[in-house]
């Protein structure tokens, strides 16, 4: 066998395979030829043969055939793309297709020729090659093309890039004008990409080093990256930030849609990023704080457009930082500007008012700006609620952000606590009436939400204590139902402790009733049928229960509070008999009438007055027992006759400021006036003189004569300077309480971890203050329940059994 | 007993066999001619081509027998190449019906079989040679067995060692009667033997005199980029061994397990008498 002879069959063969004329040609022949060379143990030089063969036909004709189609303007146009296109983009756009069509077709071409030359020469590769451990021909062959084609210049010129540079710069331009809106021809670029994949670097086979990896994605991303860039600062000085948004969503899908249809999936992620840095994370910020940002989204309800804001930080950063800042913001704002209403609303007409408008009235102002404020600041929270789940998902940290902002702003209100409590008291009082059940339910679960915004749990349990403590007592409430469904509602929000007061006095209305019902049969069983007798309701209240004010007189009465109020001979009967009827029932306890808090339905008759041509006039006058007590003294006095304010303390041993509060409404208000008082003049004085007022004349049969300050209203500054000390005294047993818990049971503890289990133990209450934790500590000390561990490097303490 | 479904599928195995043959025999259906001179065999593409990868090339793409259905080929011997169309079918052949002694019938079956590329048959050729050398005690004085050695060394292929080592352990076993000059029956042998160096290359490589302590000596190649030198080394496991390349200046020092992935070959281990 000659070598040359055979190689010479081969050869020719082989030429006719690569012009497409493979039909004539025998496989067995070739294959037969093929085998009987390294049979012949000559598998080494019919290699190199083959590879020399191939590097010669794509270094002459293939060469020729691609670089015929990069004439020198396309170049040109290619190189001065970013400084100025002088070429028309159609012109560059069918020559770069043209380009990339040959391109294609001969990397087609030659792995289709390879792939039967490969075939031809099975025997070589499974028997020479494997033996040698040479790579396959067909590898080498395609490692030739990437050699003598892509790596080659243009007309030998090295001043321009090779081809492979070439092709990059090509498809680059393709993407830039599918990405202006132009239509390109996806499938040739992929073709394209198809053959950067398939080749490598160099002919270490591996993954990282694929020609698409090394050479054109890199640069993909690079001017991608540079495209997005000016695409962003365009988009931000020309659109809103809506459009902002939707144009960004638009962009990641179709680059999406590009990695797809025209290169591959495994940039995807790459791309996305891209474009998730230059147009999200590094523009978030300024988007959100632009002029059409998240502030005026909010404003105008954009929510489509939130929801896109949310859904793009989303992308870059699953805690959304900036939006969760800008939304914090924002809340933060527009609560501050409620406080700030608020406070205007319940302080501004009070200084030049103040002369003319009576007290009651700017209280009432006040308490109508405190309800403003609540049903404010829950509308503001169904707003944020509602945009969190039309828009934000139901995100949780986009929730906790909302939370925050709002328990910020709401307790940087002062008065937040006691608002609130006067909320539920004005919805208790009025607000529920026609509500279906479901109605009411939403708005318990209002209260309740709010309530959980509402830092010093201690102050609104004071106040509530006060205003249900009224409501009970004065019948106000439209429904015990619904103030029980409230209070177990604060039970399970609040835990035990919190509504055991509470329920408390739930307890003592319902046992009152059975007290009264049973004191009406005692009576009845006694025979004692008096047709005068005086039908008599008793609320038996626990006095550790109730609020203070109810069940003591006013604080600074405290020497007067202590003498007994004088009852009439009638009254004082059923006082007694009530008395007995009670110690029956509960030996060993104390009662303690309080005539400020009860009412008493008075028949009154007034005479004739025949100059104001008056006939005898009737009325049932609803007044207060202390008021009823005033009454009665001016029964024994003559027409005309008068009692001064001192003879009727000294006759009813009522305390001061209760009385005048009761000559006030009795005297005083227009529409009541029962007494006449000389002189006539809103203050009461001790030395003024009252009248019974033969001339009353009041438009219906009941008269109902309310007590100044009765209802529950907004505390004026002496009741709050008063709340608030009662609510430190309490805080401090609280504290103190706290403190000796945790040391009975660590035994010894240092002063910082001390404060810091207080704090702890108490949050769920209120947010204690630590200078107040130190004095109770130190209170603790002199009492000697605790001690200073002396020689210990940081101040701790002992707990002394 | 086996389980039922064993029997059932091995009854339908074997049915699958017979079906084949009568495939063959019957030449039904069939879409493919093989040529040999003025043989024809009527054949199946889709058995012949999943069979055998040579014809599997040959009836896929561009070329004239793709087109014509005729694979026309050369060289080879009728009788081997109807046999291996036996063998195609049937999955064995019998060499008992041919004029040919049986160890140069096996032994161009295995050249046939490694030119076609037809799988597993190579293997069935080496052992039923393996069979008939060592049961035929004459065998290895024959005139056709000094004939087979010099056409296995030229038709197959050098890597080709199964074949290569059983001829060769005959050879190696009566080596002194074989080589001796006296004896001039074996002439014939000592003639083809001085005309195939490569063979005698190797029968005087198993007969040189046995180390001391007999290493198994392996052959690895160089770990160096690109580097196909290799060298011989009697390593085991638990040593360490150096080598720098002469070739490409490679150096490296490393146990038995890391040499493993550089190993060529196994030598056969040569008992000593």
């Amino acid at each position: 066998m000659d070598f040359e002879q055979t190689w010479a069959i081969l050869a020719s063969a082989f030429t006719q395979i690569h012009e497409k004329q493979a039909s004539k040609l025998s496989f067995e022949e070739l294959y037969r030829n093929a085998y009987k060379i390294v049979l012949k143990k000559k598998g080494d030089e019919l290699y190199l043969r083959v590879a020399e063969f191939e590097r010669d036909w794509l270094s002459s004709e293939i060469e020729r055939r691609i670089h015929k189609e990069l004439p020198p303007q396309l170049m040109n146009a290619l190189q001065g793309r970013s400084s100025a296109g002088s070429v028309g983009d159609d012109q560059v756009r069918t020559q770069g297709e043209r380009f990339l069509r040959q391109l294609k077709l001969a990397w087609e071409d030659h792995q289709t020729c390879m792939s039967m030359l490969t075939d031809v020469l099975m025997y070589m590769d499974r028997v020479y090659c494997a033996d040698t451990r040479r790579p396959s021909i067909f590898t080498t062959a395609m490692s030739l093309f990437r050699d003598c084609i892509l790596r080659s210049h243009v007309r030998g010129d090295d001043s321009w890039p090779d081809i492979c540079g070439t092709l990059n710069h090509v498809i680059l331009d393709q993407i830039r004008m599918e990405r202006d809106g132009d239509f390109i021809d996806k499938h040739l670029i992929k073709a394209n990409v198809y053959m950067l994949e398939g080749l490598y670097d160099s002919h270490h086979e591996v993954e990282e080093e694929k020609l698409y990896l090394t050479s054109f994605e890199y640069e993909f991303l690079a001017s991608s990256a540079e495209f997005y860039r000016a695409l962003g600062d365009r988009l931000l000085k020309e659109s809103d930030a809506g459009q902002y948004c939707r144009e960004t969503r638009k962009r990641i899908d179709e680059e999406n849609d590009r990695c797809r249809s025209t290169l591959l999936e495994s940039t995807t992620p790459k791309i996305q990023k891209v474009v998730e840095d230059e147009l999200i994370r590094y523009r978030m910020k300024d988007l959100i704080e632009s002029e059409s940002g998240v502030r005026f989204m909010i404003t105008n309800e954009r929510h489509d457009d939130l929801a896109l804001v949310f859904d793009l930080e989303a992308r870059v950063d699953p805690r959304k930082p900036e939006l969760t800042k800008a939304l914090q913001k924002i809340i933060l704002e527009m609560g501050t500007n409620l406080n700030d209403a608020a406070q205007l609303g319940a302080a501004a007409e009070a200084p030049e008012d103040r002369a003319k408008a009576p007290a009651d009235k700017l209280v009432n102002q006040q308490t109508v700006a405190a309800l403003k404020w609540v049903e404010d600041v829950l509308e503001l929270k169904d707003k944020f609620d509602a945009m969190w789940k039309q828009s934000f998902q139901s995100d949780q940290t986009i929730h906790t952000a909302i939370m925050r902002s709002s328990a910020e702003f709401i307790n940087s209100h002062p008065r937040c606590a006691e608002y609130m409590s006067l909320f539920i008291d004005d919805n208790m009082k009025k607000g529920i009436k026609g509500k279906t059940e479901l109605e009411i339910e939403a708005l318990l679960n209002k209260a309740i939400v709010l309530l959980r915004y509402v830092q010093e749990k201690d102050v609104f349990e004071l106040y509530y204590k006060k205003h249900l403590g009224k409501r009970l007592l004065m019948g106000r409430s439209l429904s015990i139902d619904v103030e029980k469904q409230m209070i177990f509602r604060m039970k399970m929000e609040l835990g035990n402790n919190f509504t055991a007061k509470l329920e408390g006095m739930f307890k003592d209305m319902t046992l009152s009733e059975e007290l009264t019902a049973g004191y009406k049969g005692y009576v009845a069983r006694l025979g004692d049928a008096d047709p005068r007798r005086i039908d008599l309701a008793i609320n038996v209240l626990t006095s550790m229960t109730w609020p203070v004010e109810t069940t003591n007189s006013a604080p600074d009465d405290a020497r007067e509070s202590r003498l007994k109020t004088i009852y009439p001979p009638a009254m004082e009967r059923i006082r007694q008999g009530f008395e007995n009827y009670y110690k029956e029932k509960y030996s060993g306890r104390m009662l303690d009438w309080k005539g400020n808090m009860g009412t008493v339905d008075v028949k009154v008759t007034f005479p004739k007055v025949p100059s104001k041509g008056f006939k005898e006039r009737r009325h049932e006058l609803n007044v207060s027992t202390y008021a009823m007590l005033i009454l009665l003294l001016f029964n024994d006095l003559p027409s005309g006759a008068s009692l001064s304010l001192e003879e009727i303390q000294a006759r009813t041993n009522i305390p001061t400021n209760e009385l005048v509060r009761n000559l006030q409404s009795l005297a005083v208000a227009p529409k009541t006036r029962i007494l006449l008082k000389e002189p006539m003049s809103k203050d009461v004085k001790d030395t003024d003189k009252f009248f019974f007022n033969e001339g009353f004349m009041g438009k219906f049969h009941k008269v109902k004569i309310g007590i100044v300050s009765a209802g529950n209203r907004i505390e004026n500054d002496r009741e709050r300077v008063e709340t608030e000390k009662k609510n430190n005294d309490s805080r401090g047993y609280a504290i103190e309480a706290a403190v000796v818990r945790i040391m009975k049971q660590r035994k010894e503890l240092s002063h910082q971890q001390l404060v810091t289990e207080t704090i702890t133990q108490l949050n769920s209450q209120f947010k204690p203050d630590v200078n107040m934790i130190k004095k109770r500590i130190e209170s603790l000390i002199e009492r000697e329940y605790l001690e200073r561990i002396e020689d210990s490097p940081s101040s701790s303490y002992r707990y002394l059994a | 007993m086996a389980p039922h479904y064993e029997q059932t599928r091995d009854a339908a195995n074997a049915a699958l066999l017979t079906d084949l043959s009568t495939l063959l025999t019957s030449e039904e259906h069939t879409d493919l001619k093989i040529k040999l001179g003025d043989r024809v065999w009527n054949v199946h593409k889709a058995i012949v081509c999943a069979r055998s990868d040579f014809f599997a090339k040959a009836c896929k793409g561009d070329f004239k027998e793709a087109k014509d259905g005729v694979v026309e080929i050369h060289d080879d011997y009728p009788e081997v190449i109807d046999k291996m169309i036996h063998y195609i079918y049937k999955t064995e052949y019998s060499e008992s019906d041919t004029e040919l002694a049986p160890v140069l019938f096996n032994v161009r079956m295995v050249a046939a079989a490694e030119k076609y590329f037809v799988k597993f048959l190579a293997a069935l050729a080496v052992s039923k040679l393996d069979y008939f050398i060592s049961n035929v005690g004459t065998a290895w004085g024959s005139k056709d067995f000094a004939d087979a050695i010099a056409e296995a060394y030229t038709t197959t292929h050098d890597s080709d060692r199964e074949l290569r080592d059983t001829l060769l352990q005959m050879v190696v076993a009566h080596a002194d009667m074989l080589f001796r000059k006296e004896f001039t029956e074996f002439a014939h042998f000592q003639d083809m033997a001085a005309k195939t160096p490569s063979f005698s290359a190797e029968v005087a490589a198993l007969l040189a005199k046995p180390l001391e302590i007999s290493p198994i000596l392996n052959i690895y190649y160089c770990p160096g980029d690109d580097c196909r030198e290799s060298f011989r080394s009697a390593i085991t496991d638990g040593q360490r061994v150096k080598w720098t390349c002469d070739y490409c200046g490679w150096e490296d020092e490393d146990d038995y397990s890391w040499w493993q992935s550089y190993k060529i070959a196994e030598l056969p281990v040569v008992e000593a008498t």
